[in-house]
């Protein structure tokens, strides 16, 4: 692929800025060793660019870059704060686990826990021996007696 | 050999002051020259610096080979025009824009700086954008075509036009 002197200018903002493909770069490269008044221009072009980046720069206060060291240090620090505690991965099983215990925990409580022995109300074997017991048999003793 | 930016960013993130120091001046003078043509306000253009870099601080950006400049330069971008839009910035900018045009009179390429400066006014918003985003952004054409919401040849036809106008402004200048 060969280029002539327009052609070639029309790609050397591209080929400055290696925004072209392999075969015109080539072609590009290989035009600008042959031509001196594409070269020149190419020279020119290259300092014109160079010299819009320089100007472009500005330089910021320093308490910019002093307040971004103190963050990256900040940043290092480790830290454990309530709410990381919250973020932290856990197991499924963990909280299954402790859903189970406290459920266990309450059927053993509710169901199968043993009867106080304060308790006042009569148990269930009390409550069989005095299952025959009447009232007025006990009247009519107490009258015969008398 | 220097180090690589991921290198830097991985560092960074350990709390390695020195590696940042090197990202830092590896990019501020470029950053703060784009924020500052963007926004106009020096102390605002600070502050966006900051909130940039501090971005590579954060998880949200992932280091991948290349792609920093980009990334930089599409966040400072972002905030940028989101601080513009804010009004009571905008009414600071118009009032502070003559001192921010002041501070750089001491330098000694004054004269070209205001040169180039009255030749960026000249030229319509996303052409300057596309010219500032390439020339020290170093964005490919991609890049700028996914900035601006606009073809590849688009922001091609943008770059070669603003390159043109401002070499014949600064010709016209120096003659």
């Amino acid at each position: 692929m060969t280029l002539t002197c327009d052609q070639c200018r029309e790609h050397l903002i591209d080929y400055h800025y290696r925004e072209t493909n392999g075969t015109t770069s080539r072609a590009v490269a290989s035009h600008l060793s042959s031509c001196t008044s594409c070269a020149v221009e190419y020279c020119r072009l290259d300092a014109d660019l160079g010299g819009i980046a320089a100007l472009l720069e500005d330089e910021p206060g320093p308490r910019v870059l002093a307040n971004l060291e103190r963050e990256v240090r900040h940043a290092a620090r480790p830290k454990r704060r309530l709410f990381d505690l919250l973020q932290l991965r856990v197991p499924i099983y963990q909280p299954m686990a402790v859903l189970l215990a406290t459920g266990a925990m309450w059927f053993f409580f509710t169901h199968l826990a043993l009867p106080d022995e304060t308790d006042s109300t009569p148990s269930p074997s009390s409550a069989a021996e005095i299952r025959d017991y009447d009232a007025r048999t006990l009247i009519s003793i107490q009258a015969n007696v008398l | 050999m220097g180090r690589t930016d991921e290198d830097l960013v991985r560092a960074t993130r350990a709390g390695d002051v020195t590696a940042f120091e090197v990202l830092y001046e590896r990019y501020n003078r470029r950053l703060f020259g784009y924020l500052l043509r963007l926004v106009h306000d020096r102390a605002l253009a600070e502050d966006l610096l900051q909130e940039v870099f501090m971005t590579v601080l954060s998880s949200r950006y992932q280091p991948q080979p290349g792609r920093l400049g980009g990334f930089l330069f599409k966040s400072a971008r972002n905030r940028g025009l989101t601080a513009l839009r804010d009004a009571e910035r905008r009414r600071a900018k118009l009032e502070d824009r003559a001192e921010t045009e002041a501070d750089g009179s001491f330098e000694a390429n004054a004269a070209e700086r205001s040169a180039l400066n009255v030749a960026l006014e000249e030229l319509e918003d996303h052409d300057r954008d596309a010219l500032i985003l390439k020339a020290i952004g170093g964005l490919t054409y991609r890049e700028i075509a996914e900035v601006q919401s606009v073809p590849e040849g688009t922001v091609k036809s943008r770059l070669h036009g603003a390159i043109r106008a401002v070499r014949l402004r600064f010709q016209g200048s120096e003659s």
